[in-house]
């Protein structure tokens, strides 16, 4: 494959889930992604591009991020010559059903269960211990515009990377990225994070009780209680309506 | 008033492709989108103190498989534009008012994502023809709309939202219990990233 539409495939991977429907979810993104490869592929056939359009045109879901890894994997499976249609359309077909939900599980626990949150307590923690009420924000003058900032390095470096070296790997290695993904240990870096979030997490809470000077007592309440109601399965959005109601009341009484 | 609200509502829309249709930089998270709203009504520090509360609301709420999430983009833009330049029992009263939107946006998003498949034969007759520009067209098409979705959703609500806010009459004992609440919210932030972090 020529290198500009490898390159042409990376950047249309960010359209991923631009059509995302319940009926299929991202095949459209997917097929929009690896089309300028596969019109090099079959180029010539226009009977065999047609058919390769429609069988990437099937149902796939996955973690967006280490989509481009699939892809890259898909791609060197169709640039294969010495096999037949059929063998190949079987492969592929059998590759992006079991390779597909098992990475989007580790993406989804890695990426949206504990990166995103630790980055945004980072973020949002630093912000509270400067100041708690939005008149000492206007007599923040620190740099308040590296804070969004310093969020989307520190969040990015690890998706750009996974984005990047996924389709690089898949490239260069193909079907053993699977191997190499999962070596790569994430649910160990998971448990990493997690640990580290619930220190900071727990800093940020004392520092930010403590140096409240009136309602340290109320402060401490409202972390117990949502605390124990989460747990409990009850949602955010409903203890944040109980917690309006609540701090409406306090103010009547006090 | 006006010119500047398009402004907002555009740049709002451009910020909220990021969440699903757009590369995923996460510029959609309030922590980004706030300051960025924020400095473009004149009031960063407003901003970035509504987009860390939002952030924290919306912390221990983690997408799975093909759930939809409540949107926390649209909550943080329209508080932020609300509660920039005006007192702090407005901001409070502007997050209040602005975390249903975020639910309602979810309910527009599930339709708009279920009403996605009437492409999916219009893309399969054009490979069968063997017009794939079709493709193309309907990619960008899908991001357009979902540009359209956002930018007419912020528009109505903060031109709703900002006719009734004034008439939302305070007494200085609620007054008081905004305080607290704006005091409160970060610590129900916390629990629910601890929650979540110790599952």
């Amino acid at each position: 494959m020529k290198n500009c539409n490898i390159i042409r495939t990376f950047f249309r991977s960010f359209l991923f889930q631009a059509v995302w429907n319940f009926e299929r979810m991202q095949n459209v993104g997917f097929l929009y992604s690896i089309m300028p490869c596969l019109k090099e592929i079959y180029g010539t056939d226009e009977n065999r591009l047609k058919n390769a359009a429609m069988r990437h045109f099937d149902f796939f879901n996955t973690h967006p991020y280490i989509a481009n890894a699939i892809i890259a994997i898909t791609l060197i499976l169709e640039n294969e010559k010495t096999v037949d249609d059929e063998t190949k359309s079987q492969q592929i077909k059998s590759l992006k059903l079991h390779i597909g939900g098992p990475i989007a599980a580790i993406g989804d626990t890695f990426f949206w269960a504990r990166l995103r949150p630790l980055c945004g307590l980072l973020a949002a923690g630093y912000v509270f211990l400067q100041c708690k009420t939005l008149k000492q924000v206007q007599g923040f003058t620190s740099c308040h515009f590296l804070v969004p900032l310093a969020f989307i390095f520190l969040y990015n470096i690890p998706h750009v990377f996974f984005r990047f070296f996924g389709f690089w790997l898949g490239l260069k290695c193909k079907t053993d990225v699977v191997k190499i993904i999962s070596n790569v240990r994430l649910q160990k870096i998971s448990e990493i994070i997690r640990i580290i979030g619930i220190f900071i997490c727990i800093f940020v809470l004392v520092a930010y009780i403590i140096t409240s000077a009136e309602y340290r007592f109320v402060g401490a309440l409202v972390f117990l209680v949502s605390f124990i109601l989460l747990k409990k399965n009850v949602s955010v959005i409903s203890i944040f309506w109980g917690l309006v109601i609540g701090c409406v009341g306090i103010g009547f009484l006090m | 008033m006006n010119y500047e609200l398009l402004t907002v509502s555009f740049v709002g829309g451009l910020l909220s492709l990021d969440s699903t249709v757009f590369g995923q930089f996460m510029i959609s998270r309030p922590i980004v989108t706030g300051p960025v709203i924020g400095w473009l009504c004149g009031d960063i520090k407003t901003g970035l103190f509504i987009g860390a509360m939002i952030e924290l609301l919306w912390v221990g709420v983690v997408p799975v498989g093909v759930g939809v999430p409540p949107d926390s983009t649209i909550v943080c833009i329209v508080a932020t534009v609300l509660a920039a330049n005006n007192t702090p029992d407005v901001a409070a009263l502007a997050i209040i008012f602005s975390v249903p939107l975020g639910i309602i946006f979810k309910r527009l998003d599930i339709a708009h994502r279920k009403w996605n498949r009437v492409f999916l034969p219009v893309i399969e007759n054009g490979i069968k023809s063997g017009r794939y520009y079709i493709l193309t067209f309907v990619t960008w098409l899908g991001v357009f709309l979902s540009f359209i979705k956002s930018f007419l959703f912020i528009f109505i609500c903060i031109l709703i939202l900002s006719y009734i806010l004034p008439f939302v009459i305070l007494s200085p004992a609620v007054v008081k219990g905004l305080q607290v609440f704006m005091f409160a919210l970060p610590l129900l932030g916390l629990a629910s990233f601890l929650a979540s972090f110790t599952k």
